[in-house]
């Protein structure tokens, strides 16, 4: 009698810690479905929970970087842009944040604002070869090709 | 209840309860954000598609002996790459190199030949008077698009210099069918009715070539 009174407690102990938990936590249970959705792939799906969250005042570099990541893949470029400008605003010194808001601003065709961004970074790492690629293909695309010629050279080694 | 099963009640209520709260957090909660480098691995490119890229924004900016030697060294470490090959082979044709473009355009299978290069290879092949290698590449051309009023008036030329007047006509018919105010193409047209013996049709589609 004693054993199954035992057991009848802690079942409801059980039922109401999970309760519990799903109601205090109830964030983290949207974001670990959110990641569940990412994991999959399922962009379109986990894209409103990510952005209801951090609507929310979820504070996560994860969530946020995640939600950038997926208007990337599902070609959102105006709110991949803004996602990566919180990202900055949050962290300025997030140099993997500058360069893909860079290649953001490529694909939109600001072309200026892409080549000031890679030449701000490479007075920092002259010597980043894949640097200087990114900055002659911006120059490229800008019609500056004997800046670009001069970078790819860079990046080869043949100029300094 | 036997005791087995109610040590198993009791294990799983207890799982239960642990299974919530901080353990979960701390498994699957909260992470680091993507440390990554300043590139991504997977972003890093290659010496030689540098270099082909080099290549192609020197050409852009005719400085095309310069291109052509960058696009020697990729196809010396790419030997299959088709279509460095083809732009190398383009490069050459807008250089004059015309001997040296054709020999590049050979090398490569003729169904990985985009339109430009099929264009340059029978405009090649045109210059040497190799109507029969010319040809194919124009209807190519013309199939594929048939509004290539270009490619279709080299292949009307082309059939009239080989006095294949009636194939000539057809063609140059669907041209004036859809540049109708098109004087240089209906003078052509009108040469080629007077080559066929057509004299009268020839005058008339000339006379409307006057002002």
């Amino acid at each position: 009698m004693k054993a199954r009174t035992a057991i009848i407690a802690l079942l409801c102990i059980a039922a109401a810690t999970t309760l519990a938990y799903r109601t205090i936590n109830r964030d983290w249970v949207i974001y670990r479905h959110a990641e569940m959705l990412y994991k999959k792939k399922e962009y379109v799906k986990a894209i409103p929970y990510y952005s209801s969250l951090l609507e929310k005042g979820f504070k996560d570099p994860v969530a946020l970087s995640r939600l950038g990541e997926m208007y990337l893949a599902t070609s959102d470029l105006d709110k991949a842009r803004s996602v990566y400008e919180a990202m900055l605003r949050n962290d300025p010194l997030n140099m993997w944040a500058r360069v893909t808001i860079a290649d953001i601003y490529m694909r939109l065709g600001k072309y200026e604002r892409t080549v000031g961004i890679y030449t701000m970074l490479l007075r920092s790492r002259p010597e980043d070869k894949h640097l200087h690629i990114l900055l002659a293909r911006a120059l490229t695309a800008k019609g500056d090709f004997d800046g670009a010629i001069s970078h790819y050279k860079i990046a080869l080694g043949e100029e300094k | 209840m036997k005791p087995s099963g109610k040590i198993l009640a009791i294990v799983i209520a207890i799982g239960c309860i642990c299974l919530n709260g901080w353990i979960i957090d701390t498994a699957c909660g909260q992470q680091k954000a993507p440390e990554g480098s300043i590139v991504p691995k997977g972003d890093e490119v290659p010496e030689w598609k540098a270099r082909w890229e080099l290549a192609r924004v020197l050409s852009y900016a005719k400085r095309y002996g310069e291109s052509v030697a960058e696009y020697q060294k990729v196809l010396k470490e790419k030997p299959d790459l088709h279509e460095a090959k083809i732009e190398m082979a383009k490069t050459l044709f807008w250089m004059g190199k015309k001997d040296e473009a054709l020999q590049a355009l050979e090398e490569v299978p003729v169904a990985k030949l985009d339109g430009q290069a099929r264009s340059a290879l029978a405009d090649i092949y045109i210059s040497q008077k190799r109507y029969d290698r010319a040809e194919p590449l124009l209807r190519d051309l013309v199939v594929k698009e048939p509004k290539d009023h270009r490619a279709r008036l080299k292949l009307a030329e082309l059939l009239s210099w080989n006095k294949r007047y009636k194939e000539s006509i057809d063609e140059y018919e669907a041209i004036l069918n859809d540049l109708p105010d098109d004087k240089q193409v209906r003078r052509k047209y009108g040469l080629v009715l007077m080559w066929s013996g057509r004299h009268s049709d020839a005058a008339v589609q000339l006379r409307k070539t006057l002002p």
